[in-house]
């Protein structure tokens, strides 16, 4: 029923500066009478700050001790995307949020690029093996924890975030089950018209017919 | 009314049928399979007029099946049917997007229109997600007579395919489409009487013969009956 998910969370030290890097990746691919009920999987990317105030959440649900926040109105948000470009998505109630223990950034240089605090699960695809769908689904994110002198979360608790992100897909996948087949319906008739009723004509006067 | 209507079901046409043509109405829903798919519907609505046969040419208006929304607000009410439905007449022509007849698309539908409420709207494919979105469904966009005579239309054979909206449930519950549907038989039926308002005629004829001057007499003196014939 569900297919199978490659997923993998590496922190690794770079020489490119002192921030580690993360990388999140995830793969998966829809085989034939896997997800027939076509659920909805969203895009998954960063959410980028300037968009953070002004995006009021809520608690949608709680994977182990992480929670997923839901958007409490539709409206936008800004994310950075894995190519490194600013996209305006529309937020909507299925939209889901998963806050991060700290900032992740864009650039290895301290001082220097985007604060991002969380994973954004928005917009999204019907995914099955049906031709106008997607059968497939890659998700690679990069980008580096905060250093470690000063307050900044150890990268564990990152890690553990990630982690969850095959968990949310899984619960995501569920989307659409709430929809269950239905048998046919009919209504046949097969007779000469010689029906009684009552109808309103031009003066609105009743007219009955016996 | 009434007499005329007894008259008709009393009569039988030279083949030995009714007044009232057979049609045959035939509406199914489904199956959808579980998750996010649409219910496919096929409705057929067919009547073939035999010589005899609705003899008073009923006049069968545009039909069209609307979300609440998009019904017009300058309307009347033409009919109350069973179950409490209400059919409408619109007053101005209006655009909508509609299934069928043709392509499905933006239609500008013009008076008279006879429209029944749908409870929502009706697609093109059954992926959710996918196809495009209609506000109704047309059964037929022009109005026309119904009858054998040369010149009506004589003959329908009426099928339109859509999908509905993708709903919740175990199984979802499409009901009050269906309730809808049903009305459209009834609705048919109702039309199909249409024209019996005006019944037979026996010929009338005016005759007058003789004199002028015995005419100017007659009115001179009120009291004398005189027959024309």
């Amino acid at each position: 029923m569900f297919p199978e998910i490659n997923f993998k969370a590496d922190i690794i030290r770079t020489s490119l500066g002192p921030r580690p890097k993360f990388v999140l990746s995830l793969s998966t691919q829809v085989r034939a009478g896997q997800l027939s009920w076509r659920p909805m999987v969203p895009s998954v990317v960063m959410l980028y700050l300037p968009s953070r105030p002004r995006l009021e959440t809520t608690l949608a649900f709680r994977l182990g001790s992480i929670p997923v926040l839901r958007p409490l109105f539709a409206g936008s948000a800004l994310c950075l995307t894995p190519s490194g470009v600013k996209v305006k998505f529309i937020t909507r109630s299925s939209t889901l949020i998963v806050p991060l223990p700290g900032y992740v950034f864009d650039s290895p240089i301290p001082g220097r690029g985007e604060r991002l605090p969380g994973i954004y699960l928005g917009g999204g695809w019907f995914m099955s093996s049906y031709p106008v769908d997607i059968r497939s689904l890659e998700v690679h994110i990069e980008g580096y924890l905060p250093c470690r002198r000063g307050p900044a979360p150890a990268p564990k608790a990152y890690l553990e975030v990630f982690n969850i992100v095959p968990e949310l897909l899984k619960e995501l996948w569920r989307d659409g089950l709430d929809s269950g087949p239905s048998q046919e319906l009919g209504l046949e008739y097969n007779e000469i018209v010689c029906s009684g009723g009552t109808i309103y004509g031009p003066e609105q006067k009743e007219i009955l017919f016996i | 009314m009434a007499r005329n209507k007894k008259k008709f079901f009393s009569s039988e046409t030279p083949h030995g049928e009714g007044p009232f043509p057979k049609v045959i109405y035939k509406v199914t829903i489904g199956p959808k399979p579980m998750g996010n798919w649409r219910p496919p519907f096929n409705l057929v609505l067919q009547c073939e007029v035999k010589p005899g046969q609705l003899e008073w040419r009923p006049y069968i208006p545009a039909v069209c099946l609307l979300r609440p929304e998009k019904i017009p607000h300058s309307r009347r009410e033409r009919f109350s049917l069973s179950g409490g439905l209400k059919v409408y007449e619109a007053q101005k022509s209006f655009w909508a997007v509609i299934l069928g007849p043709g392509a499905p698309g933006e239609r500008f539908l013009e008076c008279p229109v006879l429209i029944l409420p749908l409870p929502g709207d009706l697609f093109t494919r059954p992926q959710k997600g996918e196809g495009q979105q209609c506000e109704g469904l047309c059964l037929w966009d022009k109005g026309f007579y119904l009858s054998p005579h040369k010149g009506d239309c004589s003959s329908l054979n009426i099928v339109r395919e859509g999908y509905l909206p993708w709903r919740e449930g175990h199984p979802p519950n499409y009901d009050d489409y269906m309730k809808v549907f049903k009305a459209v038989f009834e609705l048919f039926c109702l039309l199909l009487e249409d024209g019996l308002t005006s019944g037979d005629l026996p010929p009338l004829s005016l005759e007058f013969q003789g004199p002028l001057n015995q005419r100017m007499q007659a009115l001179e003196k009120p009291d004398e009956t005189i027959s024309f014939v």
